[in-house]
């Protein structure tokens, strides 16, 4: 415990707020961003040249070819984001006060940073620096022997710990839960005007969607070899490296940590925007800029507004039914009251990362969260500020996570349902999620597996078209690539964009290796090479917003979005209440 | 026509197509929630009341008794065979057909244990709370039985409770009733209404009269109120529609006298309901808005169900009409209201149209101001209040002019759901009544319009929203309906 006490410190520093990461600067000005620019160059061939257990080397190619953060801007551009911003009545979305740069630009928004190019790190989305800090005073460190070194040196210097599962979880949470200190807040007008619904998160699946790419500590080789062949020298390493001095249950601690990250960010966002008299209004409350509302002084007149922001979606939006399950459920407090959002809660009440005791003082905490939700429509909001300030205090004092969360016992937690319980759509799908994410690790076998994959694509985790959208995204960059040729007049290069290249990608951005192929792995270096040469150029995505390749990401977006709203309407909770009665039976026996 | 069934009303068309066909299941479920009160007669005053009374008085007051409405079940009085229905089949018809009769049963049903249960606990029971018992039985708010939402019932609980909502409830004043015994007497044709009122008779002759004892329950007041803590419990939503509920009901009494001397008796039915529901709706707006505290604020059952009640959708409907995500006030009982008022004969009524204008601005606000809400519902109330009472005596429509409304309201868009049934329902009284009027009126095309309009406002199966309603479609169905209705006119 001793040891971890500073750690905790810093997690709070780190991870609430930008802020103290300026406090922690060592020089009066803060931090500059360099942008993505300064990374690819390292961060994509992975050449050999460098050996490291610990990094992949091919981030860059990566995140631009298949993680949707590296278009986090080009959406506003889109045409639901043009959309979206003519129904709140703004002519440009992206202007700061229609309050979405804080997630879909953070690196050109968070006012504790120093922008030189303020026009290219926000046209990045959420880049490298979104989540690693911002590198100015790490940058020349970095890729010396002597940065080796423990997270809470490389804080100083304001390279955030991403290894961490709860400061990652935290990182993650802070736009897909949101941080109303920070302006990023989803409100309820957004997501009328076309904002797709924030899906549930589990971090470690949802790493697994982004695509992640970093090595969880499953995967590093050390780690396989440690009770055997590993050397005390690298065992040091990785102690540096990972804070940790056994091998990691690494997706466990992940899925735990998660659970609690999701569920203090929600109470904490809940806090943050009851608190009216926050100085910070137009961060906290986007709502103020809607069209008719400007000459509101009150935030009180606004609170329904800004409560429907966190309340739970499927609570109101529901077709109503006969037989309707949730009136034969019941309801834990006041009918016909608008709840928070649910899924936040769901691991964190079945005990996933939890000791012995924790879960009844939790539960106390969270009952008056919910009574100040009952007691009015809307919830009373000064009743419901103070509640969850505290859950949300309740929760972070578990962040040095228990000792359960191992796979197992994560397991067990999540399969034992109270007999009557029927779940809405994101809280299946969270406890889904994180059935998946351990199951590997707790060794429960191919029955568990076979159980569960058919609801990956029921509860929308794992689908078609989240797998088109990474597809259309690779060939958008791609005909992008092949446009900037590398030499005025010289003939401009061509990539292919056939399945089994990209899926060699694919392999290649999981694993760092090339494929057996040689034409392939001819192909893919050179890729990379442009990649390296041009990356600028496609970073910015600087292309006609008629061109067919980005039409197609818009139209494959638009598809997975119809896709996922369809699963939800289509969920049926008492056959997932059926299907988790019979998991017990599916367990490996203890 | 020979195959009517007796409680359809021969001759008000009723039976052609009224809205029982739409049969969206929450008018239906909203019927079966209502109420009327017993004949069973309630004598005299209660009994605190008594040291009070003039010690002039020629007899003694009978006690405080409740009767069933068995006592109006004679075969020689109310209780006759159907055979000559309705006259004297008053009670069987009740007993036999009308669904009132099963008010209180349906508490005894899981569905309503459900709801009780949802709100206020296992040990709850629906045949005891007072809030059920007031719409569910005759005055059975006022039974010994209700005294709280947990306590254990009566192992016999009174037939005054058993039979649900009996003839009293409608035809006593709530004060309680002693003219059972005198009703069949001599003196009664020539009583005053007033003097049949101090014996707790309550008159129902006139449509305003009768609106505003099915908007008791069906509408609700501030001590009956579905509001939305009750509808997410598992009550059906109450959407009051006072013609077709009437037509629907079955009725036990004959409009054919009436259709005589009022013809237009289908659109002025429909105007009066529509005036008064608005009328109780509003005072029901007020009471929820006003100071007590227990109301729940802001009152989800005033806004338009389906607004929130729909699943996520990639795409926005009704871009631009207001800020998104706020809520809609619900227009069931506003929808083209001026219309209702006006129902051809060119009253214009500024203070309907500013106050409800102020209205729905007001409760668009995310937080509407309860205090202001609370004073324009109960000034706007009052108003229409004065206006509906106008409505029984004002001139019996023509033909024609029930033409020009049929017109004039085919020719307004539909923003949704509620505004598209009330312009049906709407459209349908104005057909009948412009047949009634004139038989050559009578058109097959209109007719099967009509028809389709209701079809487009069925449920699906299982479902209690209008998940394939469009008001897009609905809206160009009017609009040919308007052409038709157009092009008909213009011909000589």
């Amino acid at each position: 415990m001793t040891r971890l006490r500073p750690r905790i410190h810093l997690a709070f520093v780190l991870l609430l707020a930008a802020t103290p990461v300026r406090a922690q600067t060592p020089s009066a000005e803060p931090p500059r961003i360099r942008g993505a620019g300064d990374c690819l160059s390292c961060h994509t061939l992975r050449t050999g040249n460098y050996k490291s257990d610990f990094v992949l080397l091919n981030e860059f190619a990566t995140w631009r070819l298949s993680d949707p953060h590296s278009l986090a801007y080009v959406a506003l551009e889109s045409k639901r984001g043009r959309q979206i911003s003519r129904l709140l009545g703004f002519d440009d979305v992206t202007r700061p006060e229609a309050g979405c740069l804080g997630c879909h630009a953070p690196q050109a928004t968070e006012p504790t940073l120093r922008k030189e190019n303020a026009e290219v790190l926000r046209k990045e989305g959420v880049g490298c620096e979104s989540c690693h800090g911002a590198s100015e005073h790490w940058f020349g460190n970095h890729f010396d022997g002597a940065w080796r070194t423990a997270p809470k040196e490389k804080l100083k210097k304001q390279m955030y710990d991403v290894r961490d599962p709860v400061k990652k979880s935290e990182l993650c949470v802070s736009c897909h839960v949101g941080d109303a200190t920070r302006g990023r807040v989803v409100t309820h007008a957004m997501y009328a005007a076309g904002h797709p619904p924030l899906p549930s998160v589990e971090v470690a699946s949802f790493a697994e969607q982004m695509p992640y790419h970093w090595r969880h500590p499953g995967e590093v080789p050390l780690f396989k070899t440690w009770a055997g062949s590993a050397k005390p020298e690298e065992r040091k390493l990785a102690e540096q490296e990972y804070g940790l001095t056994s091998p990691p249950s690494s997706q466990a601690r992940l899925v735990a940590a998660s659970g609690l990250a999701v569920l203090s960010g929600e109470l904490d966002l809940v806090a943050g925007r009851c608190q009216f008299d926050a100085k910070d209004a137009a961060t906290r409350w986007p709502e103020k800029a809607l069209p008719g509302f400007r000459d509101i002084a009150e935030l009180p007149a606004l609170w329904p507004q800004i409560a429907m922001a966190h309340s739970d979606c499927a609570s109101c939006h529901h077709e109503l039914a006969h037989a309707s399950w949730r009136q034969v459920r019941g309801y834990p407090g006041r009918p016909g009251r608008v709840p928070l959002a649910e899924w936040p809660f769901t691991l964190t009440s079945r005990g996933v990362g939890l000791g012995a005791g924790d879960r009844e003082a939790l539960t106390k905490s969270f009952q008056k969260v919910f009574e100040a939700c009952s007691q009015r429509p809307f919830g009373d909001p000064a009743a419901l500020g103070m509640s969850a300030r505290m859950a949300g205090a309740e929760v972070r004092k578990r962040f040095p996570l228990s000792e359960q969360a191992d796979a197992k016992s994560l397991l067990q937690s999540l399969s034992t349902m109270p007999a009557e319980e029927y779940l809405n759509f994101d809280s299946a799908r969270q406890i889904l999620a994180a059935l998946r994410s351990v199951e590997g690790e707790a060794g429960a076998g191919d029955t568990l597996r076979k159980a569960l994959d058919p609801w990956a694509e029921k509860l929308d985790l794992e689908t078609p078209e989240k797998k088109a959208v990474r597809r259309a995204q690779q060939k958008l960059v791609i005909s992008l690539l092949q446009k900037v040729g590398s030499e005025p007049g010289a003939p401009r290069p061509t990539f292919p964009t056939d399945p089994a290249f990209l899926d060699a990608f694919d392999v290649y951005s999981r694993t760092g290796s090339f494929p057996q192929d040689a034409g392939r792995a001819d192909a893919l270096r050179r890729l990379l090479h442009a990649l390296t040469e041009n990356g600028g150029t496609p970073m910015t995505l600087e292309v006609a917003k008629d061109a067919p390749a980005r039409q197609e990401l818009e139209a494959a977006n638009e598809a997975r979005l119809r896709a996922s709203l369809r699963r939800a309407r289509d969920y049926d909770p008492r056959e997932f209440r059926a299907f988790l009665k019979k998991l017990p039976a599916l367990l490996p026996s203890r | 026509m020979k195959q009517t069934p007796l409680f359809l009303v021969p001759g008000t068309g009723t039976e052609r197509f009224m809205p029982h066909r739409i049969g969206f299941r929450c008018l239906a479920g909203a019927a079966l929630g209502g109420i009327l009160w017993i004949l069973g007669v309630l004598l005299v005053k209660p009994v605190n009341a008594e040291p009070r009374e003039p010690e002039t008085l020629p007899r003694p007051r009978p006690k405080l008794t409740w009767q069933a409405s068995t006592s109006c079940a004679s075969t020689a009085c109310h209780g006759g065979n159907v055979g000559t229905a309705p006259h004297g089949c008053e009670y069987t018809f009740w007993a036999s057909r009308d669904r009132h009769a099963n008010a209180y049963t349906v508490l005894l049903e899981e569905r309503s244990r459900i709801i009780e249960r949802n709100l206020h606990g296992d040990k709850a029971r629906p045949e005891t709370d007072p809030l059920c018992l007031r719409c569910h039985t005759t005055q059975g708010e006022l039974h010994e039985v209700a005294k709280g939402v947990d306590r254990k019932p009566a192992a016999q609980p009174p037939v005054t409770l058993l039979e649900g909502v009996g003839c009293d409830r409608c035809h006593s004043t709530r004060a309680g009733a002693r003219w059972i015994t005198e009703h069949y007497s001599r003196e009664w044709p020539s009583m005053s209404e007033a003097d049949r009122r101090t014996l707790g008779f309550r008159p129902l002759g006139n449509l305003v009269a009768q609106a505003r004892l099915c908007a008791e329950c069906h509408v609700g007041t501030r001590d009956a109120d579905v509001d939305h803590d009750l509808i997410a419990a598992g009550h059906p939503r109450l959407n009051f529609e006072f013609g077709s509920f009437r037509a629907n009901m079955p009725p036990h009494w004959d409009s054919r006298g009436k259709k005589v001397q009022q013809p237009d008796l289908e659109a002025r039915t429909w105007a009066i309901g529509r005036l008064v529901s608005a009328e109780f709706a509003l005072d029901l707006l007020a009471a929820r808005a006003g100071k007590d505290a227990r109301k729940p604020w802001p009152e989800f059952a005033e806004y338009d169900c389906y607004a929130c009640h729909q699943p996520l959708r990639d795409s926005v409907r009704n871009e631009g009409k207001r800020v998104p995500g706020t809520l809609v006030w619900s227009n069931w009982y506003t929808a083209d209201l001026d219309e209702a008022l006006s129902a051809g004969r060119k009253i214009e009524d500024r203070k309907l149209s500013s106050g409800l204008q102020a209205l729905r601005v007001a409760m668009g606000r995310p937080e509407p101001d309860r205090g202001a809400v609370a004073q324009q519902a109960a000034s706007l109330a009052a108003h229409l209040r004065n206006m509906s009472a106008k409505l029984p005596g004002a001139d019996t429509l023509t033909s024609g002019q029930a033409q020009d409304r049929l017109r004039a309201l085919t020719a307004r868009p539909v923003n949704d759901w509620e505004d598209a049934a009330q312009r049906y329902l709407a459209l349908a009284a104005l057909y009948h009544t412009g047949t009634d009027l004139d038989a050559g009126k009578a058109d097959a095309a209109t007719a099967a319009a009509l028809r389709r309009l209701a079809k487009q406002l069925n449920f699906a199966p299982g479902r209690d929203a209008p998940t394939t309603f469009d008001a897009r479609t609905f809206s160009e169905e009017l609009q040919k309906l308007h052409r038709h209705l157009e092009a008909a006119e213009s011909k000589p």
